[in-house]
Parts: structure tokens; C-alpha cells; sequence
């Protein structure tokens, strides 16, 4: 998180702030609208983590304290994390911090680093599409029959995450491709402070 | 930071021409019969010549996973990709990674560590050698706290580093005393490695807690006899303040109310299980009230405590004890699972931010941010992982494996030691995580095959882990320690510390490995 992102946060309240922070752009040096929906996305499914973790706690202290431990709450959890482990993927790619091994691409020429990549953006696309068309079918059968956890408390759990699995896969091996050609073409508004100033101007005049 | 390329026009030929392509291919019916062998062969150079080119490690797994997978069985066994990242994520357990490492990044961004430091450094601070000491039990206690290193090593040498090197230590010992100590965060439970072992090879996370927490003393308490006997043969390498003549700004305090004061919430909770008995509660639900109770008083202890400055100890000391007590406590106790004992974690820990008057929004969304990223890069991997290694065993890649070793006629604990210089090699180069994504899928069947089990070896894996973060060239405890270390400390000299802790660390996995029963007496 930048300064100016920071001195925005504080100088609102509590839902002000996380507002503000929601809705911040990421401070990478240039951004596409990609970016800024993936950031905006990402830093409202952040905040699965501590709802899962309030709900985690309250299934503890009915179980212990009034003794009536809830049904709900085990696949509540499972439903919050699985779009946590997914979404992060695509946060993740946007931040540039997939864990990779730098060694050798740190010290080779600048064509062969361009070379590198490629082939990154040739494996994710790749990946992603033996994902679309080997899952294409069972996502959109689990999504349309809305295919449930077959439990008691019974969330959609299916329904939601199998396309999520595919369309956040889609979403990674397209932000690569942003990233790409951010890093590698020059694409995305470059970020300075005129530009963020007016943005947040923007935002107030709305609130 | 690159200028800018001329030429988009290629960029969108060639994705276009991948988007269209690969889909044509896939849906054609081709197969390969390539033989298990070959299979083998040309994913190992795959794998390699994939990561030399800093491809993210989870997509190069489940790219070559998915190719295995459609050369054969075709297009039909393609929809497996998608099922087996879907069986990871529907998993209950990694919900335990996101709250360990939330709870870790709340942490390392109030002041309870550097309380804590400060406190001990009062209480033992004045004899020779006795701030690597301190360094030491607040490493072993955060990595209580916590599953991740980074942060710990970070915070240590932003706090121990200084202060040792103020009164004249040795810089080696100080370095190497932090970066080991640091790194124990992975060792001691609750421990991510651990978790995504477990995960990975399905094995029992609460078994695999309850295995690790001797091994990890046992590392603390060598690193510290090493520190002890060493400051004893040579004193100059840790001089007394009196002898550097530095001021050591230890104030006096009133020792035995301290200590009082620190152990008062066990006290209580003792209090509260006899009450408890007299009601008839029994077994689980007395642990469970002893744990609750001792929380409860520790948290209205800190709360007492946080205006008055007359107990420094206890006041440093309470916190960590209450976190600690309240999610090693679950876990040993049998009172809650993992992921509850880290999700009580978090409030506790939110709780005593928010007492000691540190909670603000910006801390938390940076603790948040930092956490989903962690989450990302390290379920991201697993998740290629899984893909890889269902697509290996699938097509009998495991038992070909297997086999081959099998068939070598060595004998078991051969192959062990082999398993063990594998992990070592690739743990100059690579992360933890990559290390147990790419071998545990081939290790685990011959282990169990061998007769061994699968709790030990993930115990020695970890051990092996230890040494990982340290051998250069990639030890990321240097890495972290560089970055808030004085300039004039370089990696060289980093490394060089190392020497003597990677040989400890050494001594202890052959010591492990010659007695397994010292991971095992406690989960039989």
C-alpha cells in the first residue's frame, strides 16, 4: 500500500476508509482497467478472511459456551475459503508475486527475458484453455442444475466454485497477457500524483 | 522498466493464434502412447526447463499435469484438470493457512513482539551471551505464534540485530543466532509447511503438529547450548555490557511479582477446573474450560497492565502467552480442530491489538492485503501441483517410480539419506513449497512402501526445510535479514554465519533419523 493510498484511509472513518481502500487503484507504475477491476474485486474478497474466521469463532464459543454447535458454519467456511483461495490467484497474478524462480531469468539478456516470458504466457494460455475445454462442460452442468453440497445445511457449493475454478484460471492467463504487455509494450495510463488527486476529487464530489 | 517494445502486432498474433489453436488441437483425436518411461523423462526436463525460465511454478506444473493427462487419455480425461483443483479448494483444512498467516501479519505489525523482546531481554539480558539467548526463546515463542518465517526474521533483526551489535557480539553469531531462531517458524506448530504437507501427502495435520513440537525444541535447545558453550570458551564473542561498556538500559524490576503475575492465569484456570469438576464437567470440556479461563484472565491481565508500567515482564510476556495458550493449547487439548484454534487465534490476537490501543484500519487492510497474497502464491502452486500429480499417478508414473528405486535392492534408510540429499540440493534453489509439490507425489509411495511413516518423513522434511532457508544461494532467511540489516552487513557475511546452525541443523535431522521414535512417541 502506497502513501497516498494510506493518508486517504486515515483521513476517513472506519467504513469511509475501507471504502476508500476498496476502491483505490493498485500502486503498480501503470494500470489498465484490468488491473483496477482485479484490485477492486480482490480487496472486497479480502475481507472473506475475517469473515470466516468471526464465524469459525462464534461456531466455537455456541459449541463451548451455550453448547449448541451450528450446521452451517463448517461449509459456510468452505464456501468463504474456496473463493478466498481462488480470487487470490488473479490478485496475486495482478501483483506479479507468483512464485517463480528468478535465478536464471535474472541474469540473461533483455531478448531472452522477452523470450522468457513468452513462454510464461504460452503455458498459462495454454493451461487455461485445456481447463475451458476439459471443464466447460461439467461448470456450466453444476451451474445450471445450481448442483448443491448434498449436506444439511446444503450451500451451492458446486454450483459456484467449479465455474469459478475455470473463470478465475481464464482470468489469470488474461491478466498475464495485461501484464505483458504493460511490462513489455508500454500499455496502461501511467500513475502520477495529478492523476490520483483527481480521482480521489472524482470520489468525494460522488460521496 | 522495460522500454517500450515496438511490435504488439506479434504479441496479439501469437495469442490469438494460441487461443484458437490450442482448442483445435485439444478437441482433435489424438493420443499418444509414449510409454511410462519416456513420460518420466520428459517431464523431468520439462519441469526443468520450464522453471530455468521463471515460468510461475503452479501453472508450469498443471500445464505439464493437463499435457500428461490429454496425451493419455485424450480429450475425454481433460475435464480431471478442473476436478482436481476443485477437490483441493473443497477442502476444509486449508482454511487454516489464510488464518495462521492473518493472525502472523496482525502480529508482526503491533508491538507484542517487541514487548515481549524487551521483557526478556530484562529478564536475562544480564548474563554472558544472554541477548542471543533472548533472541532464541522469542524465536521459539513466535514460531508459536505464527506458521510463516519472514516476518519473525524481519522483526528480529530489526530489534535483537541493533542492540546486539551495540555491545560488541559477534556479528556472525548474532546473524546466525537470528536467521536460525527466525526460521523455526515453519518448524514449530502451527507451521504452513506442515499444513500443506499434510495436505499433500494426507497425512494428519494434528498428528503432524503433535510430532514437530519436540524435533522444533530440539532445534531451539542446541542452537541455544551452542550459543552457551561457545560465549563460555571465547567470552569476547558476546561481551557483558560492563565489559563493552555500553549502557544495557535494563531497568530493575521486582522479580518473583513477575513471575506471579505471569503464571497468575494458569493459576486461575486451575481454579476454574476444580469449579468445573464440582459440576460434574468432564474430559474434553475441562480442558476446553482451562484454556478459556487462563485466556480470559491473561487477556484482563494485559488490559490491567497496559496503564502501569511497574511490571515490564509480565507485562511483555502476557500477550504471547495467551495467544499461544489459546491455539497450541485447542490443538494439544483436543478441544478444537486447527483451523478453529487459528481462527481463535486471530481474535485473540485482534482483541489484545485492539487493548493495547494499536488497532487501526490501515494495519488491519495491510494485514489483510499481505495475507491474500501470501494465500495466492502459496495455494496457487498447490493447486498446479495437484493437477501434475494426478496426472503422474493416473498414468502409473508413481508406481513406475516407485519401482525403479524399489528394484535398486539398497537398503531402506538408503534411500531415505537419498531422499533427504534431494531436498537439500533442491532447497538451495527453491522454495518450500515447490520442494513439496514436486516430491512428495514421488516420494510418499516409496516411504510408504518402505515402511516408514509418512508423519516422520514430513518431520524430517521440515527439519530439511530448516537447512533450506539457510544454504545460500537462495536462502530466503538471508534475504529477509538483508533487508533491514545495516548496509555494511552483506550476504557474504550472512551466509558465512550460517556455517555453524546448518551443522547443528544437520545434527539434529541424523539424529532424527537414527531414532524416529523421538518424532513418534507422542502420536502412538
Amino acid at each position: 500500500m502506497d502513501r497516498k493510498t494510506k493518508e486517504l484511509i486515515e483521513s476517513k472513518g472506519l467504513f469511509g476508509g475501507i471504502w476508500a481502500y476498496v476502491t483505490a487503484p493498485p500502486d503498480n507504475e501503470r494500470i489498465t482497467a484490468a488491473d483496477r477491476i482485479v484490485t477492486f474485486v480482490s480487496r472486497i474478497v479480502m475481507f472473506f478472511i475475517l469473515a470466516g474466521v468471526f464465524v469459525t469463532f462464534y461456531e466455537v464459543v455456541m459449541r463451548y459456551l451455550f453448547g449448541s454447535p451450528t450446521i452451517w458454519v463448517n461449509e459456510m467456511v468452505l464456501w468463504l475459503g474456496s473463493i478466498i483461495y481462488l480470487a487470490s490467484g488473479a490478485y496475486t497474478m495482478q501483483r506479479r508475486a507468483h512464485i517463480r524462480i528468478t535465478a536464471v531469468y535474472d541474469i540473461v539478456s533483455r531478448n531472452m527475458r522477452l523470450f522468457f516470458d513468452y513462454v510464461a504466457i504460452f503455458v498459462l494460455v495454454v493451461y487455461a484453455m485445456f481447463m475451458l475445454v476439459g471443464a466447460y462442460d461439467v461448470a456450466w452442468e453444476a451451474f445450471i442444475t445450481w448442483e448443491r453440497f448434498g449436506t444439511i445445511f446444503d450451500p451451492p457449493i458446486p454450483a459456484t466454485v467449479k465455474p469459478l475454478v475455470l473463470i478465475v484460471t481464464l482470468a489469470v492467463a488474461g491478466l498475464a497477457l495485461n501484464n505483458m504487455l504493460i511490462d513489455w509494450y508500454g500499455y496502461g495510463k501511467k500513475q502520477d500524483d495529478a492523476d490520483s488527486d483527481a480521482n480521489s476529487k472524482a470520489e468525494e464530489d460522488q460521496s | 522498466m522495460n522500454p517500450r517494445l515496438k511490435l504488439p502486432v506479434f504479441f496479439f498474433t501469437f495469442t490469438a493464434l494460441l487461443a484458437v489453436a490450442i482448442p483445435v488441437i485439444l478437441l482433435s483425436d489424438f493420443r499418444a502412447d509414449l510409454g511410462v518411461g519416456m513420460l518420466s523423462l520428459l517431464l523431468l526436463i520439462g519441469i526443468f526447463a520450464l522453471l530455468v525460465a521463471g515460468v510461475p511454478l503452479g501453472f508450469a506444473t498443471g500445464f505439464l499435469g493437463a499435457i500428461i493427462i490429454w496425451l493419455n487419455f485424450g480429450e475425454p480425461g481433460l475435464g480431471l484438470v478442473m476436478q482436481r483443483v476443485y477437490d483441493l479448494v473443497a477442502t476444509h483444512a486449508i482454511i487454516a493457512v489464510p488464518f495462521f498467516i492473518v493472525m502472523a501479519s496482525l502480529l508482526e505489525r503491533s508491538g507484542i513482539a517487541k514487548d515481549m523482546y524487551d521483557s526478556l531481554n530484562i529478564a536475562m539480558g544480564r548474563m554472558r551471551g544472554g541477548v542471543a539467548i533472548v533472541t532464541t526463546i522469542m524465536a521459539v515463542i513466535m514460531a508459536a505464534m505464527s506458521g510463516i518465517i519472514g516476518g519473525e526474521i524481519v522483526l528480529l533483526g530489526l530489534v535483537a540485530l541493533p542492540q546486539m551489535l551495540r555491545l560488541g557480539y559477534n556479528k556472525y553469531l548474532a546473524i546466525g543466532t537470528i536467521c536460525a531462531g527466525g526460521s523455526l517458524g515453519t518448524m514449530i506448530p502451527p507451521s504452513v509447511v506442515l499444513i500443506i504437507y499434510g495436505l499433500v501427502t494426507e497425512t494428519s495435520i494434528t498428528k503432524l503438529f503433535t510430532a514437530s513440537f519436540i524435533p522444533g525444541l530440539m532445534l531451539a535447545g542446541t542452537y541455544m547450548i551452542y550459543i552457551l558453550v561457545r560465549t563460555r570458551l571465547n567470552p569476547s564473542l558476546a561481551p557483558l555490557p560492563s565489559e563493552s561498556g555500553v549502557a544495557a538500559d535494563i531497568p530493575e524490576t521486582n522479580t518473583r511479582m513477575e513471575l506471579a503475575l505471569t503464571l497468575m492465569p494458569f493459576a486461575f484456570g486451575l481454579v476454574f477446573v476444580l469449579i468445573a469438576r464440582m459440576f460434574g464437567i468432564e474430559s474434553t470440556e475441562l480442558v476446553a474450560t482451562f484454556i478459556f479461563s487462563s485466556a480470559i484472565v491473561a487477556m484482563a491481565l494485559v488490559a490491567w497492565l497496559q496503564k502501569r508500567d511497574d511490571f515490564p515482564i509480565a507485562k511483555g510476556l502476557l500477550p504471547p502467552i495467551m495467544v499461544v495458550d489459546l491455539v497450541l493449547g485447542s490443538i494439544y487439548g483436543g478441544v478444537t480442530g486447527y483451523a478453529e484454534a487459528a481462527a481463535m487465534g486471530v481474535v485473540a490476537s485482534i482483541v489484545l491489538i485492539w487493548i493495547r490501543s494499536e488497532l487501526n484500519t490501515v494495519m488491519m487492510l495491510e494485514g489483510l492485503e499481505q495475507t491474500f497474497r501470501s494465500v495466492g502464491t502459496i495455494l496457487w502452486v498447490t493447486f498446479g501441483a495437484t493437477v501434475l500429480a494426478g496426472a503422474f499417478s493416473l498414468s502409473g508414473g508413481n508406481k513406475f517410480v516407485a519401482n525403479a528405486i524399489l528394484g535398486l535392492d539398497v537398503a531402506p534408510i538408503v534411500v531415505i539419506l537419498v531422499m533427504m540429499f534431494i531436498f537439500f540440493i533442491l532447497g538451495m534453489f527453491m522454495d518450500w513449497i515447490g520442494i513439496v509439490l514436486l516430491c512428495m507425489p514421488v516420494f510418499i509411495p516409496i516411504v510408504t512402501q518402505l515402511g516408514y511413516d509418512t508423519i516422520w518423513f514430513g518431520i524430517l522434511f521440515s527439519v530439511n526445510m530448516q537447512i533450506a532457508f539457510l544454504t545460500p544461494p537462495f536462502g530466503s532467511a538471508a534475504f529477509y535479514l538483508k533487508s533491514v540489516a545495516p548496509p555494511e552487513i552483506d550476504l557474504v557475511t550472512i551466509y558465512r554465519s550460517f556455517g555453524p546452525f546448518i551443522a547443528l541443523q544437520a545434527f539434529i535431522l541424523a539424529i532424527l533419523v537414527i531414532f524416529p521414535q523421538i518424532s513418534l512417541f507422542l502420536v502412538r
